[in-house]
């Protein structure tokens, strides 16, 4: 075993193509943690996320010869991960008559996006309550706005990496994500403030 | 656009580390000089370190498992349905294989059978093309699996 991950996955994708219980076994306990992690993000329902994890790898166990060399075997999980979540939130989102999630991604309110000129609540805002409110405001967060954060800062991918896994262009992939950025701040602050 | 504007846009690229290094050094000398923007990227810092501390969901151990034993079920399933279109695209070769081998034994028979009948049987070509065809007609569902076992998801796929 090396200690490259993309060379270690390498190595574990080639034995499980050719069907290694171990190899399997490996890959989805290797992965399933930042995936389900990534998936709760998404969905915001553990029991969704579960069941998308599930499905992510049947998918991938189908398809594994089509994770072509050069392509991170973790960027391609995530790829495939992220089309049936937002297949599946499309579905919910049909049956729920909402907009779909995509189109959230400009915010319905053109308010949120003007920054307050006073001095932020955030500046003084104890640990607690900030981890508190963050964690409101990521939920209410469009799903495109949340789903990049989370790859950027939790699972600590590379600009190029998510911008394969979202089908964009790495200079949408930064937009998005100061975006992203700024709406979670002018979120918190508005929890922060309210409640 | 003035220096305090641009820099306030690249507050965020700089907290979130994506920025070229001439950007962040200028960025880094700029938050030396102004406390309002200073100020703005410890806010920014707080907010991003605060995601990375979001609680952390763990698949249960059971659940690990019976995704694992999934997982390898499909695996060997679609190494088995690989194996069997491969013997099916394998038997559909030899069999047109045979056909033209045996050209000049069907072309006997139908000469025998155009002598004995009078029937117009008038070469074995044609019935051996049919038999070629019905193999492949037949064999056709292999093949296609064979070529379909790879079906590709690409990264293009993921735009939403």
């Amino acid at each position: 075993m090396t200690t490259d991950p993309v060379v270690d996955d390498k190595i574990q994708v080639d034995e499980a193509r050719r069907g290694s219980r171990d190899a399997i076994a490996a890959l989805v306990g290797h992965h399933s943690p930042g995936l389900f992690r990534y998936l709760i993000r998404l969905s915001g329902d553990p029991v969704l996320a579960g069941d998308l994890l599930q499905d992510t790898w049947l998918r991938v166990m189908e398809r594994l010869n089509s994770n072509r060399p050069g392509h991170p075997f973790r960027n391609w999980l995530f790829a495939i991960a992220r089309n049936r979540a937002f297949d599946i939130l499309r579905q919910r989102s049909r049956r729920l008559q909402r907009e779909p999630a995509g189109a959230a991604e400009h915010p319905t309110n053109p308010a949120e996006e003007v920054p307050d000129p006073h001095p932020s609540i955030l500046e003084y805002l104890a640990e607690a309550d900030l981890a508190r409110c963050v964690r409101k405001a990521m939920e209410t967060l469009p799903v495109v706005f949340r789903e990049v954060l989370t790859l950027r800062f939790e699972q600590g991918m590379e600009i190029g990496a998510i911008a394969r896994i979202l089908g964009l262009s790495a200079s949408a992939v930064k937009d998005r994500l100061y975006r992203g950025l700024d709406q979670l701040r002018l979120r918190t602050e508005r929890l922060a403030k309210h409640g | 656009m003035d220096e305090p504007d641009a820099v306030k846009s690249l507050l965020a690229g700089f907290v979130a580390g994506t920025l070229q290094a001439d950007d962040s050094e200028r960025i880094r000398r700029h938050l030396a000089l102004c406390a309002g923007c200073s100020r703005d990227a410890s806010i920014l810092r707080r907010l991003v370190h605060e995601v990375q501390r979001l609680p952390e969901h763990v698949p249960g151990p059971e659940s690990l498992a019976r995704i694992t034993a999934l997982a390898r079920a499909r695996r060997m399933e679609v190494l088995e349905r690989r194996r069997q279109a491969r013997l099916t695209a394998a038997i559909a070769l030899l069999g047109w294989v045979l056909v033209i081998a045996s050209l000049p034994l069907w072309q006997w028979l139908a000469e025998a059978v155009r002598i004995w009948s009078g029937w117009p049987v008038t070469t074995g070509v044609l019935t051996a093309f049919s038999l070629g065809a019905l193999l492949s007609y037949l064999f056709l569902p292999g093949l296609w699996a064979l070529l379909d076992g790879g079906s590709a998801t690409n990264y293009g796929e993921g735009r939403r």
